[in-house]
């Protein structure tokens, strides 16, 4: 099929299949998942320029669907998000000025691969770890005569930490009902979404990869919770990335929406998954997929350095 | 962690269904649409790029409920 945006021929069926496995990734973690997009785009021959910002609409499409079935679910907390997403464009475009300045100097490739590589690998070993510790601490308070909580309950090994973080009484405080939370800082909420952002506009992506780890391990929130709501936040941020991308003319919508029609049906099989899984679990299957995203970095530095 | 049968049954009728649909709709929908989508984004680049969120938004739940519907017939046809 002949896409005259882009100007490039790619099989709508690879599009679709491709739409699909990102969905189930995308509705399972709460990802945005551009760090196999991207390859994949780039692989069927779309210039880099239209890659960033047609995976972005195809995020917006695909965060609906896996919203809408998590909000069914019960896994959105709208408070959470609405301060969240305050965060996170504010992250976004500090993260993209971070760029430009980059730009100006030279090796702004190696600098931006090498600090993901690192930010990576650290979330999937941290989160194979933590998962890991969770799961024994589960098995042990299953042993010793207590109930096994109910599998929205969450248990994670470094709980005391995110409780030092809800004791910091910063105002405004805020309770968060739905997350089980009774008060936190706003501003804790605002920096982790802050962070992410900046990680969104300087790697590009959603950035679910350190939003979804840092909601659960920095604020408490429930992973469940955690991850229908980072796709709900998504929504907002990767819209606002979207429009900016297409009035510079790098978004290829036809690509985008037959990548979404995959997407979509992916998105509501991975949502509807998290039910049948603990958080622990979740966590602890998420590990691989920032470790495949610096491969997949690593392996374009290499190749740009032997060509 | 268990995934029932049920859930297993009615994930394979709904790629099914849904399969289906979204060729359908590829061919009668998205195709005619190509050449418009094209004008526009050389044309008026601003509603272009505002036309995207809705654009993604509208075909999800479209595509979403229409699927949903689909698969109650079908479901319900053989019970």
């Amino acid at each position: 099929m002949y896409f005259p945006i882009s100007g490039v021929h790619v099989d709508p069926v690879y599009l679709v299949a491709v739409g699909f496995v990102i969905g189930v990734l995308g509705g399972f973690f709460g990802v945005g998942g551009s760090f196999l997009t991207a390859p994949a785009l780039f692989a069927a021959g779309l210039p880099m320029n239209y890659v960033v910002g047609t995976d972005l609409a195809h995020i917006v499409g695909k965060s609906v669907v896996a919203a809408r079935t998590h909000r069914a679910l019960g896994n959105i907390d709208l408070k959470l998000a609405i301060i969240m997403v305050i965060g996170t464009i504010a992250g976004s475009e500090t993260g993209v000025q971070a760029i430009e300045a980059l730009k100006k100097g030279a090796h702004v490739e190696q600098v931006v691969g090498i600090v993901s590589i690192i930010v990576f690998t650290g979330i999937a070993f941290f989160c194979f770890w933590e998962g890991w510790m969770a799961l024994q601490l589960k098995e042990r308070q299953v042993r010793n005569g207590r109930p096994a909580a109910d599998r929205k309950q969450d248990l994670t090994a470094i709980e005391s930490f995110s409780r030092s973080i809800q004791r910091l009484k910063i105002s405004p405080m805020v309770s968060l009902p739905h997350s089980g939370i009774e008060a936190i800082s706003f501003w804790a909420i605002l920096l982790v979404s802050f962070v992410g952002g900046i990680f969104s506009g300087f790697l590009g992506g959603g950035a679910g990869y350190i939003r979804m780890p840092s909601m659960v391990y920095l604020l408490g929130i429930p992973t469940h919770i955690a991850v229908g709501t980072d796709l709900f936040e998504i929504i907002i941020s990767a819209s606002y990335g979207t429009i900016r991308h297409a009035m510079n003319g790098n978004v290829d919508i036809v690509i985008a929406l037959v990548m979404q029609t995959g997407a979509a049906l992916g998105a509501r099989i991975g949502a509807n998954l998290t039910q049948y899984f603990s958080g622990p679990r979740i966590r602890l299957v998420f590990a691989p997929l920032p470790l495949l995203g610096a491969v997949v970095i690593a392996q374009k530095l290499l190749s740009s350095h032997h060509p | 962690m268990s995934i029932p049968k049920k859930y297993a049954f009615r994930l394979l009728l709904e790629t099914f269904v849904y399969g289906l649909l979204i060729t359908v709709y590829i061919a009668a929908v998205l195709s005619p649409l190509v050449s418009w989508l094209k004008d526009l984004f050389a044309r008026h680049r601003d509603i272009y790029a505002f036309l995207t969120i809705p654009a993604m938004i509208g075909q999800a739940i479209v595509l979403e409920t229409v699927a949903a519907a689909l698969v109650g017939r079908v479901r319900r046809g053989k019970e």
